[in-house]
């Protein structure tokens, strides 16, 4: 007899679906049998992990145009992320919310009929907006908060996306303005639940709790005080999901000394090629050895500095484990990944949840925050130095560490989820 | 169910899977591996000249020179003028890798099923016997860039066997290409012990004589390994006409 059909679903990102990854591992060492709904474009990269897919099923022409479109919606963006979390409010929150909002009016028919086929015993839902086909699948579905803990509320707690603190005086302008910018879409997003038998969602929120059980990725080390505390038997937090790679050696530079720095802005930074053109022709001058992460854009850089290797691609949690420090745009995954290994983060946000990580590290001194823009070669040299020879932040960084890996994340969501189920 | 292994001397997968494959074997740390390293890297440009890479390596140009030549026998290098060599296209991209799959799709199943396809049976007992110790490996103790040499042995060994002597040049050479200069080899551990799993079957299928099944094991192994990862992606699916949406 086979354990639990587990269906998850991460939304299409890397950080979200790899964080999948590591529970659906434990979920398979517990027993349960896991599959996944994939984005297009996300065909493969589970299987390659030994796990069932499931495509999402949207029309052909738009998965085929689905990477060629964003990137290119990127590139118009691209601009808009030098921008404060408030200016990006109506120029990339707001269509991006547009766009999620049009993809689950466009596949909610045909998520319905996969679901019917694939009968899974329980949903994880990576996400940021609710599916109705899996809220109405009849089964638990649990939700899981990979992106900052910010996306859950609380006067203790930030506003979403905005990268400010929780009392910071400009708070109630923010959250006012962010309502503003998504009322459109949200709106919309509500008519449709209707239509699908699903209560409509509160001013701002596109994605409710759920009833069953939510998980967030949220180590105690970076946790907020919240005035007022989730329930313990819905609300199980996570201290990091590392999922297993391949083992990771690091190669041989022309120039092979000093610390191992490690570069990756994650699904969206690579497309910014400028920007990490620059940073590698500040790397040349630095004593340290840099691994950066240019997705699918190699072919963009020619005469890499000697102390530098360019990869489309790295194992990340093998590589942060060997790296000394850790530069990416803030998302929760990476961030995650550099808690659980010990390594300092400097974060450069470019959007989302990555201004509310960035000042996160600093408030926790578990990193430091540099804008994108308007930083010269000298300033990123000297945040460098400073990152790579704190001891006591590497002090801190080595406890958090530790507790992090006595704790392990992946292990504690796959048994909640199991539990679950059990009681029905 | 597959056949066993020969007992044969333990080698190192690393060693192999690069034996005879290519000049530069033999050349570990040499000049000629630093410059390819280097293009590899993207360090130097495709064109160069001896003089420059008497500067960047300090080294006399007799050492270049012989470095120039053990690269140009391996088809990596081609002169271009007295003066200058050009680098003739590498597995250094996500798109070059691409095409290289798609270049062994058509190539590799025609090798097989290509009239005097003959093995060497000791050779069989090696690989095999190399690829089973792989796998009994634990999970993370898979190293992918010992992966990567064995599988340009095997995928050498399927090339070098083919009746047909054009098949069997081209892909030999594309394969010492690939040993040489393939980046981004890092797969999941599923994924390395899946593929190793599918060299055993086709072996299992070429010593069973089926070399029309083997030929079939090779399309789905190939396009197995085809999977990319994704360039761009976000939060939803852009419907057409939204990147216009500001």
């Amino acid at each position: 007899m086979t354990g639990p059909l587990i269906a998850l679903f991460p939304e299409a990102s890397f950080g979200s679906a790899l964080n999948c990854v590591g529970i659906a591992q434990q979920l398979q060492r517990e027993g349960a049998v896991p599959v996944f709904v994939c984005h297009p474009g996300f065909n493969g990269i589970f299987a390659e992990y030994g796990f069932r897919e499931y495509q999402l099923p949207v029309a052909s022409t738009a998965a085929r145009q689905t990477e060629e479109t964003w990137q290119a919606f990127m590139t118009a963006h691209l601009e808009h992320f030098s921008r404060t979390p408030t200016a990006q409010l109506t120029t990339y929150v707001a269509p991006t919310w547009e766009a999620i909002v049009d993809t689950v009016v466009q596949v909610e028919a045909a998520l319905e009929a996969l679901l019917k086929r694939i009968k899974p015993d329980a949903i994880v839902l990576d996400n940021v907006i609710m599916f109705p086909a899996f809220a109405n699948a009849g089964v638990p579905w649990i939700r899981v908060v990979s992106c900052a803990e910010t996306e859950i509320a609380d006067p203790n707690v930030p506003p979403y996306l905005s990268g400010m603190a929780a009392d910071d005086p400009g708070r109630p302008a923010f959250e006012a303005a962010y309502l503003d910018a998504v009322d459109a879409a949200h709106r919309r997003y509500n008519v449709f639940r209707r239509r699908c038998a699903l209560a409509p969602l509160p001013a701002g929120q596109f994605l409710e709790p759920s009833p069953h059980l939510n998980l967030l990725l949220a180590p105690r080390a970076i946790r907020h005080e919240r005035a007022q505390p989730l329930p313990e038997d819905r609300f199980v937090f996570l201290d990091g999901c590392i999922r297993e790679e391949a083992q990771f050696e690091p190669p041989r530079l022309p120039v092979d000394d000093g610390p191992l720095v490690y570069l990756s802005f994650g699904s969206l930074g690579a497309i910014d090629t400028p920007l990490i053109g620059r940073m590698i022709e500040a790397f040349s001058t630095l004593p340290a050895r840099f691994l950066v992460n240019v997705g699918g854009f190699l072919e963009h850089y020619q005469q890499v500095p000697d102390n530098v290797c360019l990869g489309s691609w790295f194992p990340q949690p093998s590589v942060v484990a060997q790296a000394d420090l850790f530069i990416h745009h803030g998302g929760n995954n990476s961030y995650c990944e550099a808690l659980y290994h010990g390594v300092p983060s400097l974060v450069m946000p470019y959007c989302w949840d990555g201004h509310d990580n960035g000042l996160r590290a600093e408030q926790t001194g578990t990193g430091l925050t540099l804008r994108r823009h308007g930083w010269s070669s000298r300033q990123l040299g000297d945040t460098l130095t400073m990152l790579l020879n704190d001891p006591a932040m590497r002090e801190r960084m080595a406890g958090i560490s530790a507790r992090m890996a006595l704790e392990n994340g992946a292990t504690v969501a796959a048994r909640a989820i199991l539990r679950k189920l059990d009681r029905g | 169910m597959r056949m066993p292994s020969t007992g044969l001397t333990r080698i190192a997968p690393e060693r192999i899977a690069t034996d005879g494959m290519s000049c530069l074997d033999d050349m570990e740390g040499s000049l000629a591996e630093r410059i390819l390293s280097d293009r590899a890297e993207r360090r130097i440009t495709d064109v160069q000249s001896v003089s420059a890479l008497m500067r960047r390596y300090d080294a006399p140009r007799s050492s270049v020179l012989n470095a120039i030549k053990i690269l140009n026998s391996d088809g990596i290098v081609i002169q271009q003028t007295s003066r200058t060599w050009v680098f003739q296209p590498i597995l250094d991209t996500p798109n070059a890798q691409d095409e290289s799959l798609a270049f062994r799709l058509t190539m590799e199943p025609q090798a097989i099923v290509a009239p005097g396809f003959r093995m060497d049976s000791q050779k069989i007992g090696l690989l095999r016997q190399q690829m089973e110790e792989f796998l009994e490996r634990p999970d993370g103790g898979l190293s992918s860039a010992a992966f990567l040499h064995m599988d340009c042995a095997f995928h050498s060994f399927i090339a070098e066997s083919s009746g047909n002597r054009f098949i069997r040049g081209t892909l030999l050479a594309h394969q010492r290409l690939r040993l040489t200069t393939q980046k981004d080899h890092s797969i999941p551990d599923f994924r390395l012990r899946q593929s190793l799993g599918e060299h055993l079957d086709i072996l299992d299928s070429l010593e069973r004589m089926q070399r029309q099944l083997a030929a079939d094991q090779m399309i789905v192994h190939l396009r197995r390994s085809q999977i990319r990862k994704p360039r761009t992606v976000n939060r939803g699916i852009l419907p057409p006409g939204r990147e216009s949406a500001r």
